[in-house]
């Protein structure tokens, strides 16, 4: 493709393009763009109605975008009917033909001059074996368990060797265990293929987990594009801090004393906080901390800055127990191995010390 | 509870009044329908004066050359106006519920406003358009509407509203994301339709079709009003109980006609069966649940249970339904 050429990596397959999408009068996506690199493992992640599941159904042509371009492997497909496109979509409810067997659902797209009978069969054989379902090849939908429906679903996808592959919440109606399970399976498989795979997901682990990048939406536009590292160590807004990972935070105003680190202050309490150089003293910032980088007890008394904390409760979590600190008015929650709550003779009620290096603390302009 | 005694809920005045209920429907089914069917049995076994003869009785049935004949006028005539029906109602139903047309309130009502009439309605009205003095009589090409041309369109009218409501529930009920997902993998409309449409609506073509085929045997005034000399079952009972005062070979032919009601019971609870695979897993039919034991409420001074469930209905809007239930002290 020349356009290719000029200003974008050959490398990328699919490509969005200020795309907006209108209910009525409801905006459901606000001129979003993005590029997705061939091979690509890419989340669409945001709260319920945050319009990833629109732009999802715009790449797929479920439901065309109102404005904007989506070009796929070189060619625009905005307004392509979903035939014509080269995709293979999972939903999230399965959505199998409950009157075919399993290996009818499988071969289902398998059809036309490109797939004569035996082939299309050896096919489905295949895809039967890649999903490991060759003891209920002949079973009907709902003779399955919700996981193996996902496996059908996922091998009626893959059946016609897309280009991409849509992920539209695929796990949500799965338990907890097998939806562990069948993520870490999605992902082998993705790999394998190399594949161009979205997924859309609400689950903030889930995104984190299988992608080599996510993107994070909300209100119908993107807030922050990056790895899932980049996501949450570095959160481009208050937002994403918030949504992304668990966070404990504050509001607070920021000072800039000479010659030292930026300080937040709220209240009595003045943290050392390197994020905050980038707000102009006396700004009010929107906080946040994750439970595992504040330091507590002995860790705590050698950083500079440390303070005095109430603990208002502790929560078991298996690995790590989870604290809760109250500061002067400042909510806190940090994370400390299991074992370590002996250590510390922690119990409610009890006062302990409390550091957060100054550079886990990320700052934002309070909206 | 204080004296460790056994926990045992009251019986409350709904449940009294329920019990109640359903006595007073068990005598009124043992009255109204096993009565009279037990009458049948027996009468079909005796002669006039009440001695048992067997199955003389249906000895004489089936060699009667007449009565044979009312029995396949019946199969034939249910049998053609099922064939005529399901089909058109089915596509007047997939009309109403999968397109957009215009007018759909209206077609609506034109189809369910025959349900409100009697059978005789529909052919009296043909009486009035082809009878003798009728006015369209020359697009018979002098054939008689008195007989099984008569019967066969006027049970056509007559039946057409009851398939045509059970179809359009059968279709509306449909399954989005199948069509989405047939559409994505790239299937054809007729591919859709053969693979998702015509299964997902299989249980209501099988539901149209034996309430159809049972309405028209079963029915007295059609063919009592248009069918002239043509012999069906249902006329001949009453020839039979009425006009020659033969109890026993009308409660033959009573028994005959139970067959197609039975056989229709049947199909359909087979077809209830099957209907079970179209669901998929997520969407699991509702099925009503019986609620038993005590109910205890976490603190004494709450008085009330609560519950709900939904119901989707075919246009799809969901009922909500939701019941409190007395906190019956427990003693």
């Amino acid at each position: 493709m020349d356009l290719a050429g000029q200003s974008v990596p050959a490398s990328v397959y699919l490509t969005v393009q200020e795309v907006t999408k209108r209910f009525g009068r409801f905006v459901a996506l606000d001129r979003v763009s993005l590029d997705i690199r061939e091979g690509e493992f890419v989340s669409f992640l945001g709260p319920s109605g945050c319009g990833k599941t629109t732009l999802l159904r715009a790449i797929a042509g479920l439901d065309p975008p109102s404005e904007g371009r989506i070009v796929q492997a070189g060619r625009d497909i905005t307004l392509l009917p979903p035939g014509e496109r080269d995709f293979g979509i999972v939903f999230q409810s399965y959505a199998l033909f409950p009157n075919l067997d399993v290996r009818r659902n499988i071969g289902y797209g398998l059809r036309g001059p490109a797939w004569p009978r035996a082939k299309a069969e050896a096919r489905v054989e295949q895809l039967i074996s890649m999903v490991g379902l060759e003891e209920h090849a002949r079973k009907y939908p709902p003779q399955l368990s919700g996981g193996q429906q996902q496996r059908v679903a996922l091998a009626r996808a893959l059946a016609n060797h897309p280009g991409l592959l849509l992920l539209d919440e695929p796990l949500s109606a799965l338990d907890a265990i097998v939806r562990t399970r069948l993520r870490t399976e999605i992902r082998a498989l993705q790999k394998a293929l190399g594949v161009t795979t979205i997924m859309v997901t609400h689950d903030q682990e889930e995104a984190l987990s299988v992608s080599d990048r996510i993107v994070v939406m909300r209100d119908g536009r993107i807030e922050q594009i990056g790895t899932p590292e980049g996501v949450y160590r570095r959160p481009a807004s208050a937002f994403v801090a918030g949504f992304v990972g668990r966070t404990g935070s504050f509001r607070a105003e920021v000072e800039h004393p000479p010659a030292a680190t930026p300080r937040l202050r709220a209240g009595p309490v003045s943290l050392a906080a390197t994020a905050a150089a980038s707000l102009s003293p006396g700004d009010a910032a929107h906080a946040f901390i994750r439970p595992e980088d504040v330091r507590l007890g002995d860790d705590a008394l050698g950083h500079e800055g440390a303070f005095e904390a109430l603990v208002t409760g502790i929560e078991f979590l298996g690995p790590v127990c989870r604290v809760h600190l109250l500061a002067e008015g400042v909510k806190l929650e940090a994370d400390i191995p299991s074992e370590g709550i002996a250590r510390l003779d922690l119990a409610r009620a009890s006062r302990l010390w409390v550091a957060i290096p100054a550079d886990r603390i990320m700052t934002y302009p309070d909206a | 509870m204080p004296d460790g005694g056994a926990l045992r809920p009251r019986v409350s005045s709904e449940q009294r009044l329920m019990a109640l209920a359903l006595w007073a429907a068990a005598l009124f089914l043992l009255v109204a329908l096993l009565l009279p069917l037990g009458w049948l049995l027996v009468r079909a076994f005796q002669d006039a004066r009440g001695g048992f003869v067997g199955l003389a009785n249906f000895a004489q049935y089936v060699t009667t050359p007449s009565l044979a004949v009312s029995a396949w006028n019946s199969v034939w005539t249910a049998g053609l106006t099922t064939l005529v029906v399901v089909p058109a109602a089915f596509v007047y139903a997939y009309a109403l519920t999968r397109s957009c047309m215009p007018g759909k309130p209206v077609f609506r009502a034109v189809m369910l406003l025959p349900v409100l009439a009697p059978s005789l309605l529909p052919a009296l009205a043909l009486v009035y358009l082809f009878g003798n003095q009728g006015m369209l009589r020359g697009m018979l090409m002098g054939e008689s509407i008195y007989g099984p041309i008569g019967i066969v369109l006027a049970q056509i009218f007559y039946c057409f509203p009851h398939a045509a409501l059970i179809l359009s529930v059968a279709l509306s009920g449909a399954d989005g994301r199948l069509y989405e997902a047939a559409a994505a993998l790239k299937a054809g409309r007729g591919r859709i339709f053969t693979t998702v449409t015509l299964p997902g609506a299989r249980g209501g073509l099988v539901s149209a079709g034996v309430v159809v085929f049972t309405l028209v045997v079963t029915d007295f005034g059609i063919p009592k009003v248009i069918g002239g000399q043509f012999p069906v079952l249902a006329t001949e009972v009453y020839k039979q109980v009425v006009g020659q005062q033969n109890f026993n070979m009308g409660a033959v032919v009573g028994l005959v006609l139970l067959l197609p009601a039975i056989g229709a019971f049947l199909l359909d609870q087979w077809a209830q069966r099957r209907q079970g695979s179209v669901f998929s897993g997520r969407a699991v039919p509702l099925e009503p649940r019986r609620r038993e034991g005590v109910v205890v409420a976490p603190a004494s001074n709450q008085r009330w249970a609560s519950d709900g469930f939904e119901i989707p209905c075919w246009n799809g809007e969901v009922v909500r339904i939701a019941f409190a239930i007395h906190n019956h002290p427990v003693t």
